[in-house]
């Protein structure tokens, strides 16, 4: 696949992984332009991936990780924008709430929510993004749940270990 | 308690935010797209930038975004070191004072060989941000602003407002990323800038906010800057080049040293010394630890692009953490010959922390952080 129509087919989507994951289209704009530019650069062997757009995003989520780490060393962390929304204001309130939240969160645990439970990979899957062991994707994701006081009985996530 | 739909719900809602916002374009120019190198002082004001719409990158962002630790490689050589005059040292007090201003909250930040700087907020209006800049006799090239700019009047002195002030190489999908921006002449030669984060507020509101700040600006008022840190040993030959703090939310602060190699990236000097905040899970791998302070430090090579074939190493970083705080000694790739682990492990150990990261209050004044 031609690096174009990679971009041209996957461009939205990988967007709005970036925002979900960065908690800011500014951030997770610059952040995706700099990994499709590498990603450019070094297409034959990026292209040549079994998962081109899981390479991709693993690319994303190490670019942020990195990226916040160093970001958070000199900047407190801020309040992201958010979308007005003049209808069912309490339940808006309620999810901007916990964007708020999720912007607070250590750049780990909150990309082991995102790609855990907003991408719905395995323990297994986010540990080799992450390249950590499933265990401390979950010991990441409920610390991270717990932080945002999420009950996710529903989910499989283990307790913390010790 | 929270569900996973609230949870869901926060995703679906930064999924509205990214299709309010669009996708950037992406080009396939061979060269990589440009993320312009931008000067320092946007570094710090990201922060605030994130409850704005803005650019996210900067001088220190480009170094801090393209930079990757690794943990599976040798201390490299580094280029021989091309030894110039020792740089005369920056005194690292404030000496300008600003405000106050109703409903203005001014967070002095850093003391720099050309600049102070200050973050500064208005309460309300969504929230207005801007950096206030006051320059050192010449450290100001006011050509820009007097050539874009409209010529105004703050208190007794000439300034310019140009409402379309734009960084080279900012843009978002394209278009300069405006950053209005009022200069004003304080004195000979001497200029002092406020320049605001992009924000919807209209440019007449902005000019008005900027004058009335710019007013309550006083150069020549001594006052402290504090680090979280003091520092009881260094190679000889290293002279302050910089400092700068968060106060608060979470606290950090970084101090940078220069010697006469010239420095990578003179906004951090060839070695740099930063306290913050400990955050959690941010481990990652050593390459070599060593026992610092009662804990195990890790040293790393810093990568550009580290997943890239050819990467180059672009600097080393010893790294240790307490409970309380994460504290990272830098040198960049000109002083890897310049400075051994050894030198690093021994700076390290050298440091006496102030009682509270959290208490600005508890911090040393920084002219008295360096051991010479």
């Amino acid at each position: 696949m031609r690096f174009e129509t990679y971009v041209e087919q996957r461009r939205q989507s990988l967007f709005r992984f970036a925002v979900v994951l960065c908690g800011d289209p500014v951030l997770a704009e610059d952040v995706l332009t700099d990994v499709l530019g590498r990603a450019y650069e070094q297409w034959d062997r990026v292209g040549a991936a079994d998962n081109v757009h899981a390479y991709v995003r693993r690319m994303i989520v190490n670019e942020y990780i990195g990226w916040w780490r160093r970001l958070k060393r000199t900047t407190p962390v801020a309040e992201p924008e958010l979308a007005a929304a003049p209808d069912h204001a309490e339940h808006h309130a309620e999810r901007a709430a916990v964007v708020a939240e999720l912007a607070k969160l250590p750049r780990k645990q909150r990309a082991v929510l995102v790609l855990r439970f907003y991408e719905g990979m395995s323990d297994d899957e986010v540990a080799q993004v992450l390249g950590c062991r499933p265990s401390t994707v979950r010991s990441n994701a409920s610390r991270a749940l717990a932080n945002l006081r999420i009950g996710m009985t529903e989910m499989t996530t283990t307790p913390v270990e010790a | 308690m929270r569900t996973n739909q609230d949870l869901q719900g926060a995703f679906a809602l930064l999924e509205e935010q990214a299709d309010a916002y669009g996708a950037p374009e992406i080009t396939t120019h061979p060269a990589k797209p440009v993320r312009g190198r931008r000067e320092r002082g946007h570094l710090r004001r990201n922060v605030l930038a994130v409850a704005v719409t803005a650019a996210v990158v900067g001088g220190g962002i480009y170094a801090a975004t393209s930079m990757r630790s690794s943990g599976d490689e040798a201390r490299p050589a580094g280029p021989p070191p091309v030894l110039g005059p020792t740089p005369s040292p920056v005194t690292l007090q404030f000496t300008f004072a600003v405000g106050p201003v109703a409903g203005v909250t001014v967070d002095y930040h850093g003391v720099y060989r050309k600049e102070q700087s200050a973050d500064i907020m208005w309460d309300g209006d969504g929230g207005v941000y801007a950096g206030l800049d006051v320059y050192t006799p010449g450290g100001f090239d006011p050509k820009q602003a007097m050539t874009h700019g409209t010529k105004v009047t703050v208190g007794t002195h000439v300034g310019y407002w140009d409402p379309t002030h734009h960084n080279a190489g900012e843009t978002v999908d394209g278009k300069d990323l405006l950053r209005p921006t009022l200069a004003w002449q304080y004195g000979r030669n001497s200029w002092a800038t406020v320049q605001f984060q992009p924000t919807d507020v209209a440019p007449a509101d902005l000019l008005d906010k900027a004058i009335t700040l710019a007013k309550t600006v006083r150069t020549g008022v001594p006052s402290p800057l504090r680090l979280p840190f003091k520092i009881g040993y260094l190679p000889p030959n290293l002279v302050p080049e910089l400092a700068y703090v968060l106060q608060h939310d979470p606290g950090s602060g970084r101090i940078g040293l220069s010697d006469g190699v010239r420095p990578d990236d003179s906004t951090l000097g060839g070695l740099s010394i930063e306290a913050m905040e400990n955050i959690t899970g941010s481990e990652t791998t050593c390459s070599k630890r060593v026992s610092v302070q009662g804990t195990t430090a890790c040293f790393r090579n810093l990568h550009k692009y580290a997943d890239e074939p050819g990467s180059m190493v672009v600097g080393r970083e010893l790294s240790f953490k307490t409970p309380a705080r994460m504290v990272t000694i830098t040198i960049d790739r000109s002083h890897l010959a310049m400075y051994s682990d050894d030198d690093m492990v021994k700076v390290a150990r050298s440091l006496i922390f102030a009682p509270s990261l959290a208490d600005y209050s508890t911090w040393f004044d920084a002219r008295t952080v360096l051991p010479h």
